[in-house]
C-alpha cells in the first residue's frame, strides 16, 4: 500500500501525534492541532460523503459539518486511539439525513477523467473500462442504504468489518453478513450484463426471493 | 438457524467482484476534498480564548455591573416600602368646639370636608352643645372698650 503524500497544511510534527493527542491539544486551545486532525480525515469523509450523496458540494458541505460538530464536541471527545470512527459515523449520518437538492440529480461520479486511455492502453479498452465502471457504480448505487454504507466503507474507505462495525454500530458479525448480502446481490446484479463476464444467478444457489427475505 | 443465511462467495467468485469494485472506485478514491480548515472555523466561528489580564477585567467589570444592579434593587424595595406608610394625620378641627359651631352656623355655605373626615361630628348635638358653650365664654370674657373722648379725635386708633 502506497503512502498518500502529506496533506496541505500538516506539520510533520503534528503527524507525529495521534488523534487523542491531537484532541487535546485542540481542547487546550492549538489550532493547528484541529488542523491536522481536519486535513487528516478530510479527504476520507468527502469521499465518503461523494460516494453517498453523488454531489460534489454536498461532500464538501458534509466534510464542513463533520468537523464543525468535531470542534464543538471537543470537549467530551475521548477517542482511545482513533478520531475516525467517530468522525465517519457523523458524517454516514449526515449524508444519508441529507435532503438532496430539488430538481437536481446526480446521475454519475464521473469526472470526466475516466474514459482517457493509460499507459499502453486503447482507446476502446478505455472505454470498456470506463463503461464496466459505470454499470457497477450503478448497481452500488441500487443497493439499500444499509449495505451500501458497508460496501463503500470497504471498498473506497479502505475500512476493515471491526472499523465498519464501530462506525455504524452494529456487531461485526451483523457487517459480514450484509457485506456478504450485498456482494450477492451485486453479483446477481452484474451478471445480467453480458459483457462484464459474471457468471449467472442461478449459480449461487439462493434465489433473489430467497435473498430479499433473508434482507427483511 | 435462518434457511437462507447468506454463505461467504467461493474465493474464485468473490475476486473478480472485489476487482470489479476496487476499479469502480479507483478513480472516486483519488478525488480530494478543496476546502481548507479556515472554512471550518469560520463555521463554528473559532476563536482564541482572550488572555488573563482580560478575563480579571471582565470579572471586575461583571462584580461591578452586580453592585449596581444590587443598589438599584435596594433602592426600589426601599421606596416600595416608604410608600405603603400611613401618611401623617391631619389636624382635625372638628374636634375644636369653637370650629365646628361656626361650621354649624354657616349651614350649608361651610366648609365642605372629605366625607371620610371626622369633621362631620359638627352634625351632633354634642357638637352643637359644645359650640353653644363656647360661644357663651367669648361673651363672658370681653372686655369693655375703653372710651374715647372726642378731644383725641385720633386716639385708639392703630
Amino acid at each position: 500500500m502506497t503512502r498518500q503524500p502529506r496533506a496541505k497544511g500538516e506539520s510533520l510534527g503534528a503527524e507525529l501525534r495521534g488523534d487523542r493527542e491531537l484532541v487535546h491539544a485542540a481542547r487546550a486551545g492549538e489550532i493547528l492541532a484541529f488542523d491536522n486532525l481536519f486535513y487528516r480525515y478530510r479527504d476520507g469523509i468527502y469521499r465518503l460523503g461523494l460516494a453517498i450523496t453523488k454531489d460534489p458540494s454536498a461532500a464538501d458541505e458534509i466534510v464542513v459539518d463533520t468537523f464543525a460538530r468535531a470542534h464543538r464536541a471537543i470537549e467530551r471527545l475521548e477517542p482511545d486511539d482513533s478520531l475516525r470512527p467517530w468522525l465517519y459515523r457523523v458524517a454516514v449520518n449526515l449524508s444519508y439525513n441529507r435532503r438532496p437538492r430539488k430538481g437536481v440529480t446526480f446521475s454519475s461520479l464521473d469526472d470526466g477523467t475516466e474514459d482517457i486511455p493509460t499507459d499502453g492502453e486503447s482507446p476502446s479498452d478505455a472505454a470498456e473500462r470506463a463503461e464496466r465502471r459505470r454499470v457497477v457504480l450503478e448497481c452500488v448505487d441500487a443497493l439499500g442504504a444499509k449495505h451500501k454504507v458497508v460496501v463503500v466503507l470497504h471498498y473506497l474507505n479502505g475500512l476493515n468489518l471491526a472499523e465498519i462495525a464501530e462506525i455504524i454500530e452494529v456487531p461485526v458479525g451483523t457487517v459480514k453478513s450484509r457485506l456478504h448480502y450485498a456482494l450477492r446481490k451485486l453479483r446477481v446484479q452484474l451478471s445480467l450484463h453480458p459483457g462484464l463476464d459474471f457468471e449467472p444467478a442461478e449459480a449461487f444457489g439462493a434465489t433473489e426471493e430467497q435473498m430479499q427475505s433473508h434482507a427483511r | 438457524m435462518r434457511p437462507f443465511a447468506p454463505a461467504p462467495l467461493p474465493l474464485d467468485r468473490r475476486l473478480p467482484l472485489d476487482a470489479a469494485l476496487d476499479e469502480a472506485f479507483a478513480p472516486l478514491r483519488e478525488r480530494t476534498a478543496t476546502i481548507g480548515a479556515a472554512r471550518v472555523r469560520a463555521a463554528v466561528r473559532w476563536s482564541a480564548r482572550e488572555p488573563r489580564p482580560l478575563r480579571g477585567l471582565a470579572l471586575l467589570t461583571r462584580v461591578s455591573e452586580l453592585t449596581v444592579a444590587a443598589a438599584i434593587s435596594a433602592f426600589l424595595f426601599a421606596g416600595s416600602v416608604a410608600s405603603v406608610e400611613a401618611p401623617p394625620a391631619l389636624p382635625d378641627s372638628s374636634r375644636d368646639a369653637v370650629t365646628a359651631g361656626e361650621w354649624t352656623l354657616n349651614g350649608r355655605n361651610a366648609l365642605q370636608r372629605p366625607i371620610d373626615s371626622r369633621a362631620t361630628d359638627y352634625r351632633t348635638t354634642a357638637g352643637d352643645l359644645a359650640a353653644n358653650a363656647a360661644t357663651a365664654r367669648r361673651a363672658d370674657a370681653v372686655t369693655p372698650a375703653p372710651s374715647i373722648r372726642d378731644s383725641e379725635p385720633f386716639a385708639g386708633r392703630p
